[in-house]
């Protein structure tokens, strides 16, 4: 049971890890063709820049998770790199813990604004009108993910498992 | 609370955590959990923090940024950077420090591709650092030269952080773009001289080796076919903008529109190159917005709680000569670069800089190259600079952060000293964009 679940979040954080590449093409290709339509005078398409804004929003939180897995997010290493290797097993588990708090803390505030934005209906009226909740949804989904990821981090720091090894990614390592 | 408690509590936490070992992004975070909590009311404050995340992240003149870093993605996965680096390779003869030399051009030249200081850093740290170990280079030589010229590409044209200043300060995006040209180029030329000085004074630095003897059109043909062209995309992005074609936003995603042609062009596309750096320019775009994303909320919560015009006030309440101002202004910079990215520097420091300017009589242009100036220089200095922890990502698992700081140390000097030069003579940086009638 505990393997299929490991799996099939696995299997999540991979799909999320697409997203991101995704989204940075079509923002690239949706200028590129504003552009170009505007030049050979057809005109702009009046909703890109719109949804250009949401693109970098969309591929952040969606792929944070994912990158968390991968151990990509800059981390300053000079107290750990100089200390002991039991010393430095438990400061990975005190940075584990606060981690899983602040992303526990950023799930239940994500999910109150988005529960709130819901309730109280706010719309951002531009080109478009959407409901602002749909965009703030996207956050706690975003956090829970984390949070899931903090868990399984620091049960790897509580066995003495470095962490920022690849689990699941073949990809090039460091940037 | 008063202003410098705020200050100490804010950056403390966030300093503190960092050092903890939670990731950058997420000490911010941290920070404006706290600080939402303390200065912001309690649980309204916090819901205001989420809803702050999504403007920070959901603006128009972050897309360059992701559409600059697919260009250098693009370059450096089809091949085509690398077989750019290898012509500059070749070009360069038996000197003192070859492959140190080779970072520098090959990095300059990058920069006028890119506009990214990280892919700029990444492309030459995995290209060139294993062949400078082979040839026995010292650490301080392999990482020195590609960390101060990896951030080259802040100020050389086309820049992504460039156009968010010139956005942002409502500084003429044209003039900020061509102005940063010259600067950039002379601080190749300084990080050129001191490698050549530094080898020739200690060889065991960069010990020479035989290199195969080939004729003058060997040397020179790649160059012509390999780096030569490839200006056409500087072209691109510049001339768009300078004709009118596109905005400065959008000159970006012709640039990665014409990074793809142009490895089509050389026959290196590939759809699995093509998919590797889309992949990864995906991971890093969430890792940098992501930092972007906790430290906009982190300057709001800074500026809201009055750390931010605490700290700016002291400069006014001492009432500076211009020099002053500007040593002060760079200084801050500097300072804030130790701790924090690019973008939040701006974020924090131009609400009260650019009015400063203006009532100072500076020249905007100007200004505003010094201020990238000093942001570039702020992304490497020890602890928290940007590209630090790109190299430590690229370098190889034993490298130390310790080695990384000693061996960037000398270039921060160089850089300072340029700084404090193109402040002494503004005309360095306004001769170009007023001769181009720009401004």
């Amino acid at each position: 049971m505990t393997r299929h679940l490991r799996r099939a979040h696995d299997g999540l954080l991979r799909a999320c890890g697409e997203i991101p590449g995704i989204v940075v093409v079509l923002i690239v290709c949706g200028i590129a063709v504003d552009v170009a339509l505007r030049n050979i005078g057809v005109g702009s398409i009046e909703w890109m820049i719109e949804v250009v804004e949401y693109g970098p929003f969309l591929l952040t939180f969606v792929g944070t998770a994912y990158v968390l897995r991968l151990g990509r997010h800059v981390t300053v290493d000079i107290v750990p790199s100089i200390l002991a290797p039991r010393a430095r097993r438990y400061l990975a588990i005190l940075a584990g813990v606060l981690l899983l708090a602040i992303c526990a803390t950023f799930f239940y505030y994500g999910l109150r604004t988005a529960l709130v934005s819901h309730a109280e209906n706010y719309a951002l009226v531009k080109t478009f009108t959407i409901r602002e909740w749909w965009l703030l949804a996207v956050l706690p989904a975003a956090a829970l993910l984390l949070c899931i990821e903090c868990v399984r981090r620091l049960c790897g720091a509580i066995r003495g498992e470095s962490g920022e090894a690849d689990r699941g990614d073949p990809g090039r390592e460091g940037l | 609370m008063e202003w410098y408690l705020a200050l100490l509590l804010l950056v403390g936490l966030s300093i503190a955590l960092m050092l903890i070992g939670v990731p950058v992004a997420f000490a911010f975070f941290g920070a404006n959990i706290v600080g939402a909590a303390v200065f912001f009311g309690g649980e309204p404050g916090l819901i205001q923090w989420v809803r702050n995340m999504v403007e920070a992240v959901g603006k128009f003149p972050l897309a360059p940024v992701v559409c600059f870093l697919l260009m250098g993605e693009v370059l450096y996965h089809t091949g085509v950077a690398v077989r750019a680096i290898d012509a500059i390779d070749r070009l360069i003869a038996r000197v003192p420090g070859r492959l140190c030399l080779v970072a520098v051009i090959g990095g300059t030249t990058f920069s006028a591709l890119s506009g990214s200081t990280m892919a700029n850093t990444a492309m030459l740290g995995s290209t060139l650092m294993p062949e400078m170990r082979r040839r026995g280079y010292h650490w301080s030589m392999t990482m020195g030269p590609i960390l101060g010229t990896g951030g080259i590409a802040m100020l050389i044209p086309p820049s992504g952080l460039a156009i968010l200043l010139g956005s942002l300060a409502e500084i003429s995006i044209a003039g900020i773009l061509i102005a940063g040209a010259v600067p950039g180029f002379l601080m190749a030329c300084t990080h050129f001289s001191y490698v050549i000085l530094r080898c020739r004074f200690d060889p065991s630095l960069a010990p020479a080796y035989d290199l195969p003897r080939i004729g003058f059109r060997e040397r020179v043909r790649p160059f012509l076919i390999y780096v030569l062209p490839l200006f056409g995309l500087f072209l691109l992005v510049i001339g768009s903008i300078l004709a009118g074609l596109a905005t400065p936003t959008e000159s970006a995603s012709c640039g990665a529109v014409g990074a793809v042609i142009a490895a089509i062009a050389y026959r290196s596309f590939s759809w699995a190159s093509f998919l590797t750096a889309v992949r990864e320019t995906g991971r890093i775009a969430v890792m940098v917005l992501f930092i972007i994303a906790a430290s906009l909320t982190f300057s709001q919560i800074l500026a809201f709680s009055g750390a931010t015009s605490g700290l700016l006030g002291l400069m006014r309440l001492v009432e500076p000569s211009p020099l002053v101002l500007i040593a002060g202004m760079m200084t801050i910079t500097l300072i804030l670069g130790c701790i924090m990215d690019p973008l939040s520097i701006m974020l924090i420091t131009l609400p009260f800089f650019v009015p400063l300017a203006h009532f100072a009589g500076f020249d905007l242009i100007w200004f505003g190259v010094l201020m990238l100036f000093a942001l570039e220089i702020g992304q490497t200095p020890p602890p928290f600079g940007l590209l630090l922890f790109v190299m430590k990502s690229v370098a190889p698992r034993e490298t130390t952060m310790q080695q990384i700081y000693l061996s960037v140390a000398p270039f921060i000097l160089l850089e300072v000293a340029l700084l404090i030069a193109l402040m002494l003579v503004p005309d360095a940086v306004t001769w170009l964009p007023a001769l181009m009638r720009l401004g």
